[in-house]
């Protein structure tokens, strides 16, 4: 089912952030989110995620199981990189796919090390791995390749394509080669 | 290599400054020239010795540590409801405001007198070391609970984790570093004041007791000895304790 989102506002205090948007984002398809900083990206995540609530506006075929990356890593620092993807997990079959993630996108050294002690692009790879192994019908990535160097950066591009295929996602970033490399489908809140 | 070498400055710095205080002190006993007033350290080292071969000294330090260390699991017990309590629903946290203030502003010493009327010497020191412990115990739990990032409580509801992985991986480790803290203080000040309640209290064959006689006969060679003990029991038991935490902590957070 896809996602319709109708005249969605959204406002803290006097800062308008969403007005009347309005998208569709179809369902095991990925949509791009694109636009400079402030534009509301984060919030109509949150909102779409049912973290926060809209002012006006109603979403329809929003599904239960959801997953995310959000903009920071929200990780627990002092448990290993496996503990943490394994968090998300609800049977052993499903721990055993949080290593594989975890190896298929370059972290198997890294498997029992702290949180803490890894680097800003290891974490980042931490919470994608941790995002792809939960139970989603409907997945979120905010900027989530921030810190990534090139080379890391296109290998764990290829490999979250290839893990989201004929997956509803909504991809938001900042880089429109990043976007086309993921869809066609790019929407910008302000449009 | 840089760590073992400023650690071994530590050590290093911290032994000077030990021989520097038990020099200073010796010096001090040798000049006043009085042991009623002052005991060298070498007479209360003695004296420790003879107290630690006497019958009554397990008995003794068994007896007030026990109430002491138990009126502090007492306080932490509570602490812990409480703060859980007060994080969750913030107004109790206003109602329990007055009751803690008045624990932490009212002297100790008025708190002692005041619970004699009710309780036996026995049961004070339990009691006055709960009273001293819970305040600080719960405002560190309550501050650590507030401390909780509400951007890891969204992640914890986003992914459905149980009560048990939410207080693991969300909760515990923002509260633990105030927890830590709170048991090292609230467990120092358990002994003080506990000790204080025995010596006003007097039960029977306790620390307090052995401090109340040495200092109703002008002994200071006990008075010293008794102190240094409270003072290795004391420091003793909270490195063991918080060792014995921290191990149950890193076995918490191998449970998921």
């Amino acid at each position: 089912m896809n996602i319709i989102i109708t005249d969605l506002c959204k406002a803290y205090g006097e800062k308008q952030v969403l007005q009347n948007f309005n998208a569709v984002l179809e369902e095991g398809k990925t949509t791009a989110l694109m636009g400079a900083s402030g534009i509301g990206k984060t919030t109509l995540a949150n909102i779409l995620l049912g973290l926060e609530q809209p002012d006006s506006g109603t979403i329809t075929g929003s599904p239960d199981h959801k997953s995310a990356v959000f903009q920071e890593d929200r990780l627990s620092e002092n448990y290993s990189a496996l503990t943490n993807v394994q968090a998300v997990c609800k049977n052993k079959a499903d721990k055993e796919k949080a290593k594989n993630i975890l190896c298929r996108l370059g972290l198997e050294k890294e498997l029992k090390t702290q949180v803490r002690s890894l680097s800003g692009g290891m974490k980042r790879r931490v919470a994608l791995a941790r995002a792809l192994c939960a139970e989603y019908n409907f997945l979120v990535l905010d900027e989530p390749f921030k810190g990534l160097d090139e080379q890391t950066k296109e290998a764990t591009m290829q490999t979250v394509k290839e893990m989201t295929q004929g997956k509803t996602v909504l991809l938001i970033t900042h880089d429109k080669d990043e976007a086309q490399f993921f869809t066609d489908t790019i929407i910008n809140p302000k449009e | 290599m840089k760590t073992s070498a400023t650690n071994l400055r530590k050590i290093i710095l911290n032994t000077v400054a030990v021989l520097l205080a038990i020099f200073l002190w010796q010096a001090a006993s040798l000049w006043i020239d009085a042991d009623v007033l002052i005991a060298s350290p070498l007479q209360v080292l003695a004296r420790v010795v003879e107290l630690l071969q006497s019958e009554t000294f397990l008995a003794t330090v068994l007896r007030s540590t026990g109430h002491i260390i138990g009126g502090f699991f007492l306080a932490l017990g509570c602490a812990v409801i409480l703060s859980a309590a007060a994080g969750r629903f913030p107004i109790l946290e206003i109602f329990f405001r007055p009751f803690l203030l008045t624990v932490k502003t009212v002297p100790v010493a008025s708190f002692i007198v005041i619970s004699l009327i009710w309780l036996s010497g026995n049961k004070l020191s339990v009691f006055i070391s709960f009273l001293m412990a819970l305040p600080i115990l719960y405002n560190n739990l309550l501050q650590g609970y507030k401390n909780t990032d509400p951007k890891m409580l969204q992640c914890a509801e986003l992914f459905h984790f149980s009560p048990f992985k939410k207080f693991l991986l969300v909760r515990f480790p923002a509260v633990k570093p105030f927890l830590l803290s709170a048991c090292s203080t609230g467990m120092g000040l358990a002994w003080k004041a506990g000790i204080a309640a025995e010596v006003i209290g007097i039960p029977k064959d306790s620390i307090g007791e052995m401090l109340y006689y040495a200092k109703l006969y002008f002994d200071s060679k006990d008075l010293f000895a008794w102190t240094l003990i409270i003072v290795v029991l004391s420091v003793g038991i909270e490195k063991l304790f918080l060792a014995v935490l921290k191990a149950i902590f890193a076995g918490l957070e191998k449970k998921i």
